[in-house]
């Protein structure tokens, strides 16, 4: 993809070809947006809690470097992020960040897919679609989240990228590329996976329909087996299938990892009937569900409040997309278009349909619609050439100059928007400047000014979208100083690893290991946060406790009675980037602030003799309630 | 009643349906593709093949480590094998359009999804009133079925020898668990929901193997034949009921009559409980009646008493009545399957390919791994169909040489792959059996034999009449001949040498030992041994000249290469006498040798070969009766030839009529309304007392995934009120029924077993919880039962200590489960 920047330069020195670089405009834009994407993604990783889902995964990647503190075999939800996972822990150790690391960088990579299908959307529309996708609060939120729903629409670029490469050159190797994909995807990737190639299955079926629908049914169904038999699916299938072999047991590191495709298999089969598993951070924001008219079921309520999710945080998509279609009403839909349509009808049917189906989901959504919003931003730049005056480069400063001073516009638009008595005429007073800013540097022509309006207005949503999924996803965004600190989790996480810091300290000589008995109640979010306390113990019962007086138990439990008196300090771990019903878009929600939709409740109890050493030597955190 | 069951639990049975048919589906390109001699394309062998395929490759995933025991993998296991099949459909073996096919298979199609569905149903049903898991070797099948869905890996975990894993066949309930797990219910449905799909799946194969047979015969559209051939295989009973149980409890029998027929327990008169004799209608037949149908041998020593081991002469319709999920009952459907494939073999013409010997090295492989005994017999079937193809295609109509040779490399490389894909399950096989001994002293009497296999041997002795008649002069008398009378003088050549050997070998020296007058040497009993042999010499000859009829048809003469009007090209009819040929020889063999194991008897010998033959003939019966019908000649033979059949069969069903009677109504309590329990298929409730029960299944709850061991006094054998924790749940405990571990463990069990049964007691029986300790350390006891068995034999004193030291995990009235993880040492020192 950044490929596509490199230009080269033949020359043959000494028997060897010789390749100079040149960076392009558009390779130093896409290696900026990179960038950008990457630090956006990665500040205050570790700030929050990994949410259950993302606790569970992580987990299973720890169990597997350090099996003999494995308890149980976590269900496991992307064998490629635990792939991923597993290679960044030993590597760098476990951490919130190097857990969520993986994710970031897919999530940093997806907006650049666009530019592998150049050859098939256009060079301008596969930018604006970069630009589009790589202002995506949604995609960003997701990407933080651990969502692998990120993973499996990189790979399905992947698929249409190599399916279009063979088309083209009949290269073997695109073909093995795309199976390679194609089969990471339905067996790698996550159980969403399945669902996303059946939805573009379907719809490049019904693209392929609509071109083809004046011939007879039969006729149609003989040309699209033709088309599939010439795929080379007897040559690129093993190669494939072996990668997806390799990668699933960690290159027979791990043997047992192939069980969890069929993990994955299992869970795009029941998520037709029941919900997920992981119903947490933004993946918990169900809007609807809690709050709905009594006569919407839980499937409906959930579907729902995915819509809601797109209207609220891709308002831009959505009225890009929309207004695209009605441009092309006149001139009809391309290929490309009907297929992006239909994928959004697809998508839509599939989110209904699939329970299993979390708010990142809305992903399926916010493609397509990106896709025809790109068609729109490209049909606002592109016009009459002869008419245009203005020498490129010129036209570039303009519109680089314009996009900074937009950005910081966007910014301060939010700053007011949180503190002003009155937004929206703050907001409409600064809308008023980017139109008439963009209509002079382009000259287009007629009508110029309604097209330089919608320019402009786009160009002035785009940061302002990414100012909302950047507030919403990350907890301390108005203080730049303190983003990227490695050791802070939210308050009481700290609390909880700063109070058996202090214990270790007294009895286990520095070391992370006093004797710790967790009661397992099925969250891995526990086990996670103490995964450094070498002698922790599970047990299924209080009573199974044994020698152990430091014990961690749910809110609920009470410690176990018999073996002395104890005494307890509570610790919520809160995780609170997921939006509630408060507003109707991204705006209000920024000016209601973060809502902690999860908690949970733990309560350290320290055996009586343990608390009152504490207490005579003055340290660690814990209090008697 | 029946539809408030179905508002209940008839999901289940669409569940089971349903996964049954999608394993169907998932193997049906492969069976079109590889199939394709067969006239329906191998559509009614699918479902099993599906099944066993995916089977397999769940079992060797797991096993190998690279699968989970967990639904998931099972999906993963069943999209392999769509993947492959598609594949193989795609680049290869696509032939001819679906629409087309369709069109000739329509009415067979149809009756195939009726037959299955209404199978699984009635079977459901019957299960449903009689959901009874208790009795014979129910609750160790359960046991099984359990620790299969338990277990984490493959072997399973012996549900009955903590720290072990079962050494047993097992791969039935792992394809039973499969269907468990996907369909989310418990072992205790598993199980007669299991029976169900047997029976169902036995009877679609059934049909598909003689509905393809018969289809094989141009013209025929085969669904009858095909109903034939399912109906012996699956329901079909022996002549015992109406020539022996029903003249007794009728009291209509003289006992000249059970005397001719070898039965000596029904010498006495029926006596009621009233102390009446008088006839009774089938309500007021001896419990378990129908028992007796699989016990109709009786093998008696040279001193004349009968051998305490009983000749186990079951067959299909008993097996299902009784229910037990055995391995010999959870292969049948595979077998039939198998001998679809040698069909498709034999028709099929053309040399069998790698993908065609690896497909069949994988279902002899598996029919193996289901019930070891199978394996050879199956080879054996291969082999010859094979060798009858090269046959067919042979113009001297013989084998050459180099012909026979390449027949036997085909059935050793099929043998040796068949080995090597489930190589995992042998190297953690241990078996009873000690190599093969000579039978000196046990013939079969004809009339016996003619209890078990009535309709068989008038319905293909009536045939292999005709087929000799029909062949004219291409029968091979000589061939005939040869085998008629020079076969049994060999046979009893080899009895003399083989009587003269087995008076030295150590364990038949013995039993002999024991009928010596004294100051006898060994060899005096040569000459009764050789007398003994006289008298199943009818038998003999029988089998030995159905045996050459065979031969001589399937080895024409000279002359029928000169006469193209003789039918020795059905390869129907031949694949039918190579049915007849392998299963009369399957009844021979037990009258020379049986399997040495630790009953030292030729009762699970004989038990597993005429099971086989039964199938065997079933499929040939399909065939014969059809064959009788339409080549018999003029109408009045033709008509008389149907009435021969009819008359075999009916006799025979009988047996399932009035055994499903017996166990549906009568023995349930639902005719008398004794009991008005609701109908259900969940037999876990009334397996053993409320309160164990209750505590066994919070055990279940609480214990969580993992194989923690559980204490449990040990029980005797066939006793489902010991081992229950294993049994209803497959979390080991520490040993329960040692007979059977001594069976299955063979030579390695002594150091197995060491001191189990006496450290158990000990556990149990001791006052202190130091002495306890000591023990529940030394097997890793995480749980320690007391409940109603403990109570009967150890008292309540016993349960003391625990109750002092140990915290109650679950409990039901007096039934307990003490956990013994959280005993500190300093409690114990107290202590």
């Amino acid at each position: 993809m950044i490929a596509s920047g490199l230009e080269r330069k033949g020359a043959i020195v000494a028997g060897r070809e010789a390749v100079s670089l040149r960076v392009t405009p558009a390779l130093a834009g896409l290696l900026a947006l990179f960038v950008l994407g990457l630090a956006l993604r990665s500040a205050e990783l570790d700030r929050i809690p990994l949410g259950e889902g993302e606790a569970r995964q992580a987990l299973a990647a720890l169990d597997l470097l350090t099996p003999q503190r494995a308890v149980g075999s976590p269900a496991v939800e992307s064998p490629l992020l635990l792939a991923a996972q597993t290679l960044l822990f030993s590597l760098f150790g476990s951490s919130e960040v190097t857990a969520r690391l993986p994710l970031v960088i897919a999530g940093a990579l997806l907006p650049l897919a666009p530019l592998a299908l150049r050859d098939v959307l256009g060079q301008g529309r596969s930018m604006a679609l970069c630009l589009l996708m790589a202002t995506s609060p949604i995609l960003l939120m997701a990407s933080r989240e651990s969502a692998a729903v990120v993973l499996s629409l990189l790979l399905f670029v992947g698929v249409l990228w190599g399916a279009q490469r063979y088309r083209q050159t009949g290269e073997q190797t695109a073909a093995t590329c795309a199976t390679a994909f194609t089969l990471a995807l339905l067996l790698l990737a996550e159980p969403g996976g399945a669902v996303l190639a059946a939805q573009v299955g379907l719809a490049l079926l019904l693209t392929w329909w609509s071109r083809h629908r004046s011939r007879a049914p039969r006729e149609i169904l003989a040309a699209l087996r033709g088309s599939l038999r010439q795929w080379p699916s007897a040559k690129s299938t093993p190669p494939a299938l072996l990668l997806v072999f390799l990668v699933a047991t960690l290159f027979m590191l791990n043997t047992a990892g192939l069980a969890a495709t069929g993990d994955l298999l299992q869970a795009t089969l029941t998520g037709l009937v029941a919900p997920g598993a992981d119903a947490t951070g933004l993946t918990g924001a169900a809007l609807w569900s809690t709050t709905g008219p009594a006569f919407v079921t839980p499937r409906l309520a959930d579907f729902l409040a995915r819509l809601q999710l797109v209207v609220v945080f891709e308002p831009l998509l959505v009225a890009a997309a929309g207004g695209y279609l009605l441009l092309r009403r006149v001139t009809g839909l391309s290929d490309v278009d009907r297929f992006l349509v239909f994928w959004l009808l697809t998508a839509l049917l599939s989110l209904l349909l699939w329970r299993a189906a979390g708010p990142a989901h809305v992903l399926w959504l916010a493609l397509p619609l990106a896709g025809l919003a790109a068609g729109l931003l490209t049909e606002l730049l592109a016009g009459d050439e002869a008419r245009n005056a203005t020498p490129n480069r010129d036209v570039t400063m303009v519109a680089a100059f314009s996009f900074a001073l937009l950005a910081t516009l966007a910014f301060y638009v939010q700053f007011l928007l949180r503190n002003s008595a009155q937004p929206l005429v703050a907001f409409a007073g600064l809308a008023l400047l980017p139109p008439f800013l963009m209509a002079g540097a382009w000259q287009r022509p007629w009508p110029p000014l309604v097209r330089a309006a919608l320019l402009g207005a786009v160009l002035l949503a785009l940061p302002l979208s990414l100012g909302g999924g950047w507030v919403t996803a990350v907890s301390q965004s108005e203080t730049a100083d303190g983003l990227w600190r490695r050791s802070a989790t939210s308050q009481d996480v700290w609390l909880l690893q700063h109070s058996l810091r202090a214990l270790a300290d007294r009895e286990s000589g520095g070391f992370a290991g006093v004797e710790l008995a967790l009661l397992n109640d099925g969250a891995s979010l526990p086990r996670w946060l103490l995964r450094d306390q070498v002698n922790m113990q599970l047990v299924n019962n209080v009573e199974d406790v044994g020698d152990a007086g430091i014990l961690l138990l749910p809110g609920g439990a009470e410690a176990p009675a018999g073996v002395g008196a104890w005494v307890g300090q509570d610790f919520t771990i809160r995780r609170s980037i997921a939006v509630a019903n408060e507003g109707w878009s991204a705006y209000d929600f920024q000016t209601a602030g973060n809502w902690p939709v999860n908690e949970s409740a733990w309560v350290l109890w320290l055996r009586e003799d343990l608390f009152a050493e504490s207490r005579d030597n003055g340290d660690g955190q814990v209090s008697a309630p | 009643m029946i539809l408030d069951w179905l508002a209940r639990e008839g999901w289940i049975v669409l569940s089971w349906w349903l996964l049954a048919s999608l394993a169907g589906l998932a193997a049906l390109p492969l069976c079109f593709s590889l199939l394709r001699a067969l006239p329906d394309r191998g559509y009614t062998l699918a479902r099993a093949l599906g099944l066993l395929l995916s089977g397999f490759i769940f079992w060797l995933g797991v096993s190998l480590g690279f699968l989970s025991n967990s639904p998931g993998s099972i999906l993963l296991a069943w999209t392999i094998l769509v993947a492959a099949s598609l594949a193989l459909y795609q680049h290869g073996g696509r032939t001819g359009g679906l629409r087309a096919w369709w069109r000739a298979n329509r009415r067979f199609v149809l009756v195939t999804e009726l037959l299955f569905l209404a199978a699984l149903l009635a079977m459901a049903v019957l299960r449903a009133h009689n959901n009874s898991l208790i009795g014979t070797e129910k609750p160790m099948e359960l046991a099984f079925l359990s620790s299969t869905l338990r277990s984490e890996v493959f072997p399973p975990a012996d549900p009955w020898l903590s720290g072990h894993a079962i050494s047993y066949y097992y791969f039935g309930y792992v394809l039973l668990a499969m269907l468990a797990s996907l369909s989310g219910i418990g072992s205790t449905i598993a199980f007669n929901m299991g029976i169900a799909l047997l029976f169902a799946l036995g009877a679609l194969t059934a049909y598909g193997v003689a509905g393809n047979l018969a289809r094989s015969r141009p013209g025929r559209a085969g669904w009858r034949s095909g109903l034939l051939g399912a109906a012996c295989a699956t329901v079909l009973g022996n002549w015992q009921l109406p020539l022996v149980e029903l003249p007794w409890q009728s009291g209509a029998g003289s006992n000249a009559w059970f005397s001719f027929w070898g039965q000596h327990d029904r010498l006495a008169a029926k006596v009621l409980a009233s102390g009446a004799q008088t006839p009774v209608g089938l309500p007021d037949w001896s419990f378990w009646w129908w028992w007796k149908s699989s016990r109709v041998l009786t093998d008696r020593n040279l001193d004349g008493s009968i051998v305490p081991i009983d000749v186990i002469t079951e067959f299909p319709a008993f097996s299902f009545l009784l229910a037990d999920v055995h391995p010999h009952v959870l292969s049948l459907p595979f077998v039939l399957l198998l001998t679809g494939l040698a069909l498709a073999l034999v028709l099929a013409g053309r040399p069998p390919d790698r993908t065609w010997s690896l497909l069949c090295a994988l279902v002899l492989g598996g029919v193996t791994f289901l019930n070891t005994w199978d394996g050879p017999v199956s080879l054996l079937l291969l082999t010859c169909a094979e060798g009858l193809r090269r046959l067919r295609g042979s113009e001297q109509g013989r084998l050459k040489r180099v012909e026979l040779l390449a027949t036997l490399g085909f059935g050793l490389r099929l043998g040796l792959l068949a080995l090597l894909l489930y190589v995992p399950f042998y190297l953690s096989f241990r078996s009873q059996a000690g190599g093969v001994l000579p039978n000196l002293q046990h013939p079969t009497q004809l009339r016996q034999l003619f209890l078990v296999f009535a309709t068989f041997i008038i319905v293909l002795g009536a045939w292999l009449l005709l087929e000799a008649r029909r062949a004219g002069p291409s029968l091979n008398r000589r061939l005939l001949v040869g085998v008629t009378v020079l076969v049994p003088l060999a046979l009893v050549a080899l009895v003399t040498v083989m009587a003269l050997v087995g008076s030295r070998l150590p364990d038949t020296a013995n039993v002999l030992r024991g009928f010596l007058q004294a100051g006898d040497s060994m060899d005096s009993l040569v000459p009764a041994l050789l007398l003994r042999r006289v008298s199943g010499l009818p038998l003999l000859l029988v089998l030995c000249a159905g045996i050459g009829l065979v031969l001589a048809r399937l080895f024409p003469a000279g002359a029928s290469r000169v006469a193209p009007s003789v039918p020795r090209q059905q390869p129907g009819a031949l694949f039918a006498a190579l049915l007849v040929g392998i299963g009369l020889l399957l009844l021979l063999a037990p009258e020379f040798v049986f399997l040495r194991d630790v009953f030292s008897s030729r009762s699970n010998t004989i038990f597993k070969l005429y099971y086989h033959a039964w199938l065997l003939f079933s499929i040939a019966t399909a065939w014969a009766a059809g064959s009788l019908q339409l080549d018999a000649g003029g109408r009045r033979v033709r008509v008389a030839m149907t009435g021969l059949t009819v008359f075999a069969i009916l006799p025979g069903l009988l047996f399932p009529v009035a055994g499903v009677y017996t166990r549906a109504l009568v023995e349930s309590g639902r005719l008398n309304s004794v009991l008005a329990l609701p109908l259900g298929l969940d037999g876990g409730p009334s397996f053993i007392g409320t309160d164990d029960y209750a505590a066994i299944r919070c055990l279940e709850t609480v214990a969580g995934d993992g194989q923690p061991v559980v204490a449990e006094a040990s029980g005797p054998q066939y006793n489902q009120y010991f081992g229950r924790t294993g049994a209803l749940t497959g979390i080991p405990v520490v040993l329960n029924w040692e007979g059977h571990q001594q069976q299955w463990r063979g030579a390695s069990w002594p150091a197995l077993r060491g001191s189990r049964p006496e450290d158990l007691d000990r556990l149990y029986r001791s006052q202190t919880i130091v002495e306890a300790n000591d023990i529940i350390e030394r097997y890793g006891i995480d749980y320690v039962f007391y409940g109603d068995s403990e109570r009967r034999r150890y008292g309540t004193r016993g349960e003391e200590k625990f109750r002092d030291h140990f915290g109650v995990l679950c409990e039901s009235a007096e039934s307990r489960f003490y956990r013994v993880a959280g005993v500190s040492a300093a409690e114990l020192g107290n202590s």
